[in-house]
């Protein structure tokens, strides 16, 4: 576990990277939430994106875990489309 | 019971070690029941007002008494209600909806200071707060007083006089509740408004328009009374204040019986905690029976769900400006 966790620490850190990135702008563009969506949808895609080239770099890329990326992201869109509408 | 639970929020032998909620067949069941509960909410929102809408229990009354406290516990002296400042709040919110804008200055240039002299408040100091998708007015005077700018406002001693005006409507897409706050210092008798056009200085960059004075604020702050502290008075609204079509507050609309701000907002945070404590037991789970499965990485989920999380947490406490 340690030492999976350690082979991984860097990409977890860039998509957590991506992710405080994302949400300062969403604060940042209080109030316009035709913005926070563009914000959220765009946080999303880098997050499936990611997924996918860390998937592909280390020989496990399935479609199984293209589907579940893109379904979670979908997911997490939804639920700001909900909040946000 | 127990194994149903189980076998919805627990990897194990009947899912195929990975929580049902989690397959994807549910994941997409939840993407759909999610757009259908946006659609119901919209057409309810848009066919029965009175059941679902934006409510709020904010009342200028409430928004005095909350900030007059505020003053109080650092020893300055109450705001009065103006008629006069209410309505330049009412116009200020009015033009806010028609012209669709969240901002001090209008799109075509309009500064709060043209609503204050409409209402014929001739002022020495002006200020303006504004605050928007708020329930309560406790909410709104604890984020106004989070924000250095808008405290300063609120705590000024170059103010007097107070008004509000709290409207419901849609601003910039989004149904809200507004409120607007205008703080006054009345002009001396014997002052000329151009003396005061002369001291003025430009509107301050966005960052900062909160802080809006006429004229810069003394170096030295003005003296306080100690000794002899100003009592508040004990009806904080005057009996001149007159309240217009335009002022009047929460109580001039209608309260629907459920709130759609925060169904929607209790509906996403519900979803998102049981769908990070879903990720995170699968993450226990199977590191303690070391399984092994074709799956995307859980902890990519656990932070972009986190991040949703706080977000949501973040953008439904409503705004201010």
């Amino acid at each position: 576990m340690r030492e999976r966790s350690h082979k991984h620490s860097y990409y977890y850190l860039l998509v957590g990277l991506i992710q405080v990135v994302g949400l300062l702008l969403v604060i940042a563009a209080g109030g316009n939430k035709q913005i926070q969506l563009t914000f959220i949808v765009l946080i999303a895609v880098l997050y499936v994106f990611w997924g996918v080239i860390h998937h592909k770099i280390h020989h496990d890329l399935h479609t199984k875990i293209v589907v579940e990326y893109v379904a979670m992201a979908s997911l997490g869109i939804a639920l700001m489309y909900l909040l946000l509408q | 019971m127990k194994e149903f639970l189980a076998h919805y929020f627990l990897p194990r032998h009947t899912n195929r070690y990975r929580a049902k909620l989690l397959h994807h067949t549910s994941l997409f069941i939840f993407i759909g029941l999610l757009f259908l509960s946006n659609y119901a909410i919209s057409h309810i929102q848009t066919e029965y007002k009175t059941v679902l809408g934006v409510s709020s229990s904010i009342t200028a009354q409430e928004l005095l008494v909350l900030t007059n406290l505020k003053r109080e516990e650092r020893g300055l002296p109450a705001l009065v209600m103006s008629a006069e400042l209410s309505q330049a709040a009412s116009l200020k919110a009015a033009d806010m909806f028609a012209k669709n804008y969240w901002a001090h200055i209008a799109p075509d240039g309009t500064t709060p200071w043209f609503f204050i002299r409409s209402s014929g408040y001739e002022y020495i100091h002006a200020g303006e707060n504004l605050a928007r998708g708020f329930s309560t007015s406790g909410d709104v005077v604890n984020a106004w007083m989070e924000s250095p700018g808008h405290r300063d406002n609120m705590l000024s001693s170059n103010y007097k006089e107070i008004g509000f005006a709290i409207s419901s409507g849609n601003l910039t897409g989004d149904e809200t509740v507004l409120v607007v706050e205008m703080f006054g210092n009345r002009q001396a008798t014997g002052q000329s408004v151009a003396q005061v056009e002369t001291n003025s200085v430009p509107l301050p960059t966005p960052t900062t328009v909160q802080i809006i004075s006429q004229i810069p604020t003394p170096t030295t702050p003005l003296p306080i009374p100690t000794s002899t502290p100003t009592p508040l008075p004990a009806p904080l609204v005057p009996e001149t204040v007159e309240p217009t079509p335009l002022t009047q507050v929460a109580a001039a609309f209608n309260q629907p019986l459920i709130n759609s701000v925060s169904l929607q907002r209790n509906i996403v945070v519900i979803v998102l905690v049981i769908l990070l404590v879903i990720l995170i037991l699968d993450i226990i789970i199977v590191e303690r029976k070391k399984l092994s499965r074709i799956l995307s990485h859980n902890l990519d989920h656990v932070i972009f769900f986190a991040t949703l999380l706080i977000i949501a947490i973040i953008i439904s406490r409503g705004g201010i400006l």
